[in-house]
């Protein structure tokens, strides 16, 4: 009984152990600043799975489209406002504020050339940005 | 025997959750509250974000916004210590909810004349350069870009000074604006004496967070719309946005 007793304590302390390294270790990893939102970076990385997949069956012969679809997955969207007013800012390429959120929408018209650039910021952090291409 | 490790096994694993649930959500209230703390010192409205030369300050006016230089109003009070054609200046704040721009206004503390011969004298004028910048959407929120820093002429005549790369004179807001490289230091008549020369306080602008190297690049075309979102300049943020304001170009 005592065995069983001591088994069950064990088994708590370890799970509590657990938790308390997740938080530490790997929250900040997923979670944005110790908020709720998660980090782009890693919702780019769960996305590009099905893109991976989905580019794969669409274009199983042509490794450009292939890459092409990977990039765009890691694109971050914002949900269409039609409520908002664009303005051009160069061929292709429209933005507009959301005055809810001060959040920037950027329209890229199809047709239109990005540049995507993976940088290594002089803290470590490696970062993937979309240029328009004028 | 079995349905008792059953038991168990279920407390196990709905306690292991529950604390997961109590750590996560304990976790995330003690973050805002940092984020707040934090914001409150770096980033939300304030004067003197940019910190400029003793005996000034540039004071924010966080009850309203600005797009452009021209939105906010001159310092006209003070003539004589403050030039008013610089003494305004739309700055980018990164407050909780996304960037906001606000006015700052340079005003002289006090009534001493500033020590600097060279200050404040017939400025350049670096307001609405963020407009002509890479920020086309929807305001100004780049600070003015660097401009080169010039001595008074008295200057040349004394030891140890480089030569001036212009002779447009620069007036103190132009040297306390964000985005400047740093700058030489005003040498007074002081400076005579080896090892008397003040330090400039050197700001850091937010191209200073982005600045790295480019790994890789390739240019991919677009297929269909997308609504994609603007770069912050804020890295954590960042990852996969589109760069419409020139944060990630250096």
């Amino acid at each position: 009984m005592n065995n069983k007793q001591t088994l069950q304590r064990i088994k708590i302390f370890v799970s509590m152990a657990f938790s308390f390294l997740f938080i530490v270790y790997v929250a900040p990893q997923i979670f944005l600043n110790n908020t709720t939102a998660v980090k782009p970076r890693v919702l780019a990385q769960m996305k590009i799975i099905p893109y991976s997949l989905y580019a794969y069956i669409r274009f199983p012969i042509n490794k450009n489209q292939q890459e092409k679809i990977k990039e765009l997955a890691n694109i971050q969207r914002l949900p269409k406002n039609s409520s908002l007013s664009y303005i051009p800012i160069s061929k292709g390429v429209y933005a507009a504020q959301d005055p809810d959120n001060a959040a920037v929408h950027v329209k890229v018209e199809s047709g239109t050339e990005l540049e995507v650039r993976t940088i290594t910021l002089n803290n470590g952090q490696t970062l993937k940005v979309f240029i328009p291409v004028k | 025997m079995i349905k008792k490790r059953g038991e168990i096994s279920t407390v196990v694993v709905l306690g292991t959750l529950f604390i997961i649930v109590i750590a996560v959500f304990l976790a995330n209230i003690s973050g805002q509250k940092n984020i707040t703390n934090t914001r409150a010192t770096e980033g939300t409205c304030r004067n003197n974000p940019v910190p400029p030369l003793s005996g000034y300050v540039w004071v924010a006016n966080c009850s309203s916004t600005c797009s452009i230089n021209s939105d906010c109003p001159q310092n006209t009070n003070d003539p004589s210590n403050v030039d008013k054609r610089t003494s305004n200046w739309c700055y980018q704040f990164i407050e909780a909810g996304g960037p906001v721009n606000r006015c700052l206004q340079l005003q002289k503390i006090g009534s001493a004349n500033p020590t600097s011969t060279s200050v404040p004298n017939s400025p350049t004028q670096a307001a609405n350069i963020a407009q002509a910048t890479s920020t086309p959407v929807p305001s100004s929120t780049l600070p003015p870009t660097p401009t080169p820093t010039t001595r008074s002429i008295s200057d040349l005549t004394r030891g140890n000074v480089t030569p001036i790369p212009t002779s447009t004179p620069i007036s103190i807001s132009d040297r306390t604006r964000g985005n400047t490289t740093p700058s030489p230091t005003t040498i007074s008549i002081s400076d005579k004496t080896p090892g008397n020369t003040a330090p400039t306080p050197t700001p850091i602008s937010i191209s200073d967070i982005t600045r790295g190297n480019v790994i890789n690049s390739k240019i991919i075309k677009i297929d269909g719309d997308i609504d994609g979102k603007a770069c912050t300049g804020n890295p954590d943020a960042d990852y996969g946005c589109i760069d419409i304001y020139g944060f990630y170009l250096n």
